[in-house]
């Protein structure tokens, strides 16, 4: 604590990108709303995004290896 | 209203990577995300204090009675939390300009005693999220 870390590639993912993520069987869309920094596992990156599944909005954490960056 | 501030990006990030840690060991991935969301969406440490009740309500997600492991891991933590929640009641204080007659005056001693206080919890929760995922998982996390 801090937990050592291995440098990792800050990815290109800034906030407001629009993104998909993978969600049980699909995909949906999503918006990256905060960079975490290397936090993850081995150092990986972490974002937090913004989707809306039905009517509700929800906010949660990702690696940014797992979210795929749109136009 | 800094150490409050320090030790809140703190302890949100032990969760982060906590939950990284237990979905990336444990889930299929079409599963991982769900959960993700389950662990992390309106979680208090993203907008509330790190008041004792935020702090055991977001870990205790993770399937541990956060609190009580924390207490049983140094019993010098039972001190800390009460310096704890007395650090939030002047940081609401400070940030409302609002001070309950119980607030009386702030020395720079207490102050010391809240970070200080602050930091030892920080290593024990620290070690108590260690201990637990790896008994979870199998393995240390860090």
């Amino acid at each position: 604590m801090p937990h050592a870390r291995a440098a990792t590639k800050k990815p290109s993912l800034p906030v407001g990108k629009e993104v998909r993520i993978r969600m049980g069987t699909g995909d949906v869309k999503a918006t990256v709303v905060e960079d975490r920094g290397a936090i993850g596992v081995g150092g990986r990156h972490l974002v937090r995004v913004r989707v809306e599944i039905g009517e509700e909005q929800q906010e949660f954490e990702l690696p940014a290896d797992e979210v795929t960056a749109t136009a | 209203m800094l150490v409050s501030s320090h030790f809140q990006g703190f302890c949100r990030d032990l969760h982060s990577e906590a939950v990284d840690c237990l979905v990336n060991a444990a889930m299929p991935p079409a599963v991982k995300n769900v959960l993700r969301a389950r662990l992390t969406a309106d979680r208090k440490l993203d907008k509330g204090n790190p008041n004792p009740g935020n702090l055991g309500s977001d870990f205790g997600r993770l399937g541990l009675a956060f609190w009580d492991k924390v207490r049983a891991a140094d019993r010098r933590s039972v001190r800390r939390q009460d310096l704890l929640e007395e650090l939030n009641e002047w940081r609401n204080a400070i940030a409302h300009q609002d001070f309950p007659a119980k607030l009386a005056v702030l020395h720079l001693s207490r102050v010391r005693g809240f970070r200080s206080a602050c930091t030892g919890l920080a290593r024990t929760f620290d070690r108590v999220l260690r201990r637990c995922i790896a008994a979870m998982v199998g393995a240390p996390p860090w």
